[in-house]
């Protein structure tokens, strides 16, 4: 074999290159830096079958969508207590069958997804009001702990937060994760508390899903300004699951309230090592999608399915 | 040095083709690729029409100006979670926001719930609820780009009462440096000695996101002991040839009577800024500031020129370098 060894190259009479020292990684590419300076690199590879993503996959970023109801803290019209926007809620069972469907109406939309026939929006304080909203953490903390004031200033069924964050296992094995997380909590009718808990497709395959089964991590009833709750999910191979945080207004005194909901240690969630991921197309649909499906009728396992399916026709299956 | 001067190169062993080599460089991050008939040549990876890039809302060039937006209630927090002169990590001073310590904490709250490290407690930054901003993003629909509002703090503190943390980005997309004016309004109240309002530009050290090292911070303009709703900031800047800056603007909640307090944080006479054609708000940087997760880099720890780069190094990697 020929060879020619030199630093550099030039065409006669044009700029010169210096070449690089090393061989770059595969599928890497010649790049300039404008100076004649030749290096491999890996080139911006955008995936152009998933436009639309409210965030890239892959580099690190986490987020969640977030909800909020005022329950009974509701000056006439659009007050609830145990009747909740469909049967009886009980705030801390909600991933049990009609309380989760309840909890996923309401963190998706305003609570009534086949509006019923007087049109009453569930009610909310304007400041309180949080209807689906995106959240990304900077750190490993996803969330908030904030104070609210509330002029009807009741104790029972004072509020709440939902939040639902999409963990996608990328690898070919279940993989089991660590979940930490911090809620306000006040019991005063029993129909209130705080859970950690998650939901878990029967496929992999967004498109094929036709049940979920939800799962209880961790739960309480205690009062607290910030209740800690925490424990593991398993994640089946090259699934998404939906993990959610449910809390409960507490009552701090006349007219103050603190709304704590957040999760934490989330680089011991997701970590380079376990392959575990926030779900960007799962969160893009979450945050955007219209889940007709979701109406209030049998059971959740079913109905949940459409989140999945309809992820899949939003930004394409997987 | 050697040197081999040809017009073309081709394998001795099976090669077909005869590569003709490029008579000029390329341009910063541009790749080598060929045309199918052997002629090399300089390109761009990405696609310079940035809405195809997934994650990015909007396109770029087409005149839209967006920054993201988040606030603390500091002092006026009920009990646990309020904080007043000692910051997230130590001292802090709202109106020096282009010095060290200040910046890395004034871009750690602005980009979280400025606890990055999180710590042992957990706890939370407190915040009314009714001034709960975690990055939220906001475009302008003119010239002005912000808010002035009227808010109601129970705890009714006039020491430390509020903060508000804007960044805006802003690309010289044109080969010479540029200088540009920046305006601005603030609201401010001097309780503590820690409050105040800031107008501040953060600079790279190279043009080439994935090449930045260090970060310079330049305060453009600041407000300390001047009371009032609306506080006029202004200076300039010569943002470089083909580089990103990020503009940081800081403000205090002004104590206007019982409970009754205002927030007054945005940028003005924004067509000013953006008059020249070559200088445009990078969408690209927009979106990472507005997403991204920025672990490593923002530790409390060392200076903000070492520390900051992981934002522009994160731009490279989300959405692609240039």
């Amino acid at each position: 074999m020929s060879r020619i060894t030199a630093d550099q190259i030039q065409k006669s009479g044009g700029a010169v290159f210096s070449l690089p020292v090393a061989s770059g990684a595969n599928n890497q590419y010649i790049q300039t830096d404008g100076q004649g300076n030749l290096s491999f690199n890996q080139p911006f590879m955008s995936d152009p079958a998933v436009p639309y993503l409210i965030s890239p996959e892959g580099f690190g970023n986490i987020g969640s969508t977030i909800s909020h109801t005022d329950r009974q803290n509701i000056y006439s019209t659009g007050e609830w207590t145990s009747g909740g926007p469909w049967t009886t809620w009980t705030a801390y069972q909600s991933h049990t069958d009609n309380n989760a469907i309840q909890f996923m109406a309401m963190a998706l939309g305003d609570g009534f997804t086949t509006s019923g026939t007087s049109q009453y929006m569930q009610g909310a304080d304007a400041e309180n009001e949080l209807p689906r909203r995106v959240q990304f953490t900077n750190g490993n903390r996803l969330g908030f702990s904030r104070d609210t004031t509330k002029w009807d200033n009741v104790q029972d069924y004072a509020g709440h937060s939902m939040r639902v964050m999409p963990l996608r296992n990328t690898t070919s094995s279940p993989v089991t994760v660590n979940l930490y997380a911090y809620t306000s909590q006040y019991w005063s009718s029993g129909y209130e508390g705080c859970q950690l808990f998650y939901f878990t497709p029967n496929t992999s395959t967004y498109s094929t899903v036709t049940g979920v089964t939800g799962t209880s991590i961790a739960t309480s009833t205690s009062n607290a300004r910030q209740v800690n709750l925490t424990g593991s999910a398993t994640i089946p191979a090259n699934t998404t699951i939906l993990v959610c945080l449910l809390s409960t207004d507490w009552y701090t005194t006349t007219y103050r309230y603190k709304d704590t909901n957040f999760f934490y240690n989330l680089n011991t969630t997701c970590t380079t090592a376990n392959g575990v991921i926030c779900d960007m197309r799962m969160l893009s649909a979450l945050a955007r999608g219209k889940f007709t499906g979701l109406s209030y009728a049998g059971a959740f396992s079913g109905l949940f399915a459409t989140i999945w399916t309809s992820c899949a026709t939003i930004y394409g299956d997987r | 040095m050697s040197k081999i001067i040809v017009d073309q190169i081709q394998k001795l062993t099976g090669g077909v083709a005869a590569f003709n080599i490029p008579t000029v460089d390329g341009t910063a991050g541009q790749y080598m690729k060929t045309d199918g008939s052997a002629n090399l040549g300089w390109s761009s990876m990405t696609n310079p029409n940035v809405a195809s890039i997934p994650g990015i809302p909007v396109p770029e060039g087409v005149g839209i100006i967006g920054s993201i937006m988040s606030r603390s209630d500091r002092a006026n927090t009920y009990s646990t979670g309020e904080w007043t002169s000692s910051g997230p990590w130590t001292t802090y001073y709202n109106y020096d926001i282009g010095s060290n310590n200040n910046a890395i904490q004034f871009m750690n709250m602005a980009l979280g719930d400025g606890m990055q490290d999180s710590g042992t407690s957990e706890n939370m930054f407190g915040n009314d609820s009714e001034h709960q901003f975690g990055r939220t993003l906001q475009y302008s629909n003119g010239t002005r780009l912000g808010h002035s509002r009227n808010f109601f703090h129970y705890d009714n503190s006039t020491s430390d009462a509020g903060i508000t943390f804007r960044l805006l980005p802003i690309r010289n997309t044109t080969s010479a440096a540029i200088s540009v004016n920046i305006y601005a309004y603030v609201s401010n109240y001097w309780g503590s000695g820690y409050e105040g309002g800031c107008l501040a530009v953060f600079a790279p050290n190279a043009g080439l996101y994935s090449a930045v090292t260090a970060v310079t911070g330049t305060n453009l303009a600041s407000v300390s002991s001047t009371n009032a709703n609306q506080n006029s900031l202004s200076g300039s800047y010569s943002i470089p040839a083909n580089t990103t800056v990020i503009v940081g603007l800081s403000s205090t909640d002004w104590y206007y009577t019982s409970y009754q307090f205002r927030d007054t944080n945005y940028f003005s006479q924004l067509d000013t800024t953006f008059t020249n054609p070559g200088i445009i708000c990078d969408m690209r940087m927009l979106q990472t500031l507005h997403t991204a997760r920025f672990t490593s880099p923002m530790t409390y720890a060392g200076g903000l020129s070492g520390l900051m780069p992981g934002i522009w190094k994160q731009v490279a990697l989300q959405y692609g370098d240039r």
